[in-house]
């Protein structure tokens, strides 16, 4: 019975990593980063996946979608600037945006790199690959 | 789910286990379970959050670092008899250990038997499991980060498993309170990864072994011995160094 669970809850982790690297190969073509500012106390606690429709305010709260990337597989890149009521762009929040996509990129980077080691390794060990 | 089994599954590390003499720790905040939130109360003082933060940073960096270590020691591993290891070498009873075990599982005796009768080896091969599924949700949800300095919400961070980042920043904030929440993220998801990295190599090592020895329906009981040997190993490698006493 012990062996058993072993080897299901084994051959069932590389099963989904492999999934996992499979969907991730199928949906690399883009990366998208989301920035929004909202009052402390409307602070979501379960964000819907946003609806990228306009970089205006909420009407029903005070959060708002300010900086927007999408950086393509072919290299191009969509980018929404955060500007002030003057129109001149937000440093402050451009830079925390462009700060969360160099921490986008190295997360994607990394995470494929371990789970697809991970797959694989785990495929070995139970003698599927060699 | 109680918090703390909840804490065990996001956190197998233990990287984030808050020092027992601050009043800082790390806390789940979550009504619903299938989607926990990595929530991190903080001191209300950023330069404590940091300094807070920045530990954790180590940790992670020191965790790599030694999964590198047993990966290593792994590759060396596989020949029982064969191997004589330094008496002065740190990890030397951990590698006995696991040379050992490869030579009951490589013995007629039939090492079920003893599998068996051993609570050690039962809790072992259950850590294995725990783990196992541990990575498996990880990878399968997404990793969300709540930081609050005292009861000020900063910032919440939702990483879909594409990568896709979405940030939620609440207004008002200073720069060091934002570096806070950017700091969190950081730490949240690079301990994530090596906790990915620790079933890795555990798993590489199970293969390397298996290339050099002949053990029936090894991989099996090698899993949870070589993961055994991964877990005492970086347990050692934290471990403070000792002081030698003089005179």
């Amino acid at each position: 019975m012990a062996d058993n669970n072993l080897q299901q809850a084994v051959a069932k982790f590389a099963d989904e990593l492999a999934v996992k690297v499979s969907d991730f190969a199928n949906n690399i073509s883009t990366l998208e980063v989301y920035t929004f500012t909202t009052k402390p106390d409307e602070i979501p606690a379960f964000p819907d996946k946003p609806k990228l429709t306009d970089l205006s305010q909420d009407a029903k709260t005070s959060t708002a979608l300010r900086a927007y990337t999408r950086i393509l597989f072919d290299g191009d890149m969509v980018v929404w600037l955060p500007v002030n009521d003057a129109g001149v762009v937000d440093k402050s929040v451009w830079d925390l945006h462009q700060t969360m996509v160099q921490q986008a990129m190295e997360n994607r980077k990394g995470m494929i790199q371990t789970v697809s080691e991970a797959a694989s390794s785990a495929l070995k060990a139970l003698g599927v690959t060699k | 789910m109680s918090e703390t089994a909840l804490q065990a599954r996001l956190d197998p590390l233990g990287i984030w286990a808050a020092p027992q003499e601050t009043a800082v720790a790390f806390g789940i905040g979550s009504t619903e379970t299938r989607m926990p939130i990595r929530r991190i109360p903080l001191p209300s003082s950023s330069d404590e959050a940091q300094a807070f933060l920045k530990a954790k940073a180590e940790a992670v960096a020191l965790t790599h670092q030694y999964l590198d270590r047993a990966a290593q020691e792994l590759a060396l591993i596989g020949l029982p008899g064969q191997v004589s290891f330094s008496a002065t070498d740190e990890l030397l009873t951990q590698k006995n250990s696991l040379s050992t075990t490869i030579g009951e599982l490589c013995s007629p005796v039939s090492y079920g038997i003893k599998f068996k009768s051993d609570p050690e080896e039962r809790e072992t091969q259950q850590g294995w499991l725990e783990l196992v599924e541990q990575v498996r949700q990880a990878v399968t949800r997404y990793a969300r980060v709540r930081t609050d300095l005292g009861s000020v919400p900063i910032g919440l961070t939702t990483v879909t498993w594409q990568g896709d980042f979405q940030t939620t920043w609440t207004t008002g904030l200073g720069p060091d309170e934002m570096q806070v929440h950017l700091d969190a993220v950081h730490v949240a998801l690079s301990s994530r990864i090596e906790m990915v990295r620790m079933v890795s190599v555990v798993a590489a090592g199970v293969a390397n072994i298996l290339l050099k020895v002949a053990v029936p329906g090894g991989q099996l009981m090698l899993l949870p011995a070589v993961y055994k040997f991964v877990r005492d190993v970086m347990q050692q490698l934290f471990k403070p160094p000792q002081q030698t006493l003089e005179g």
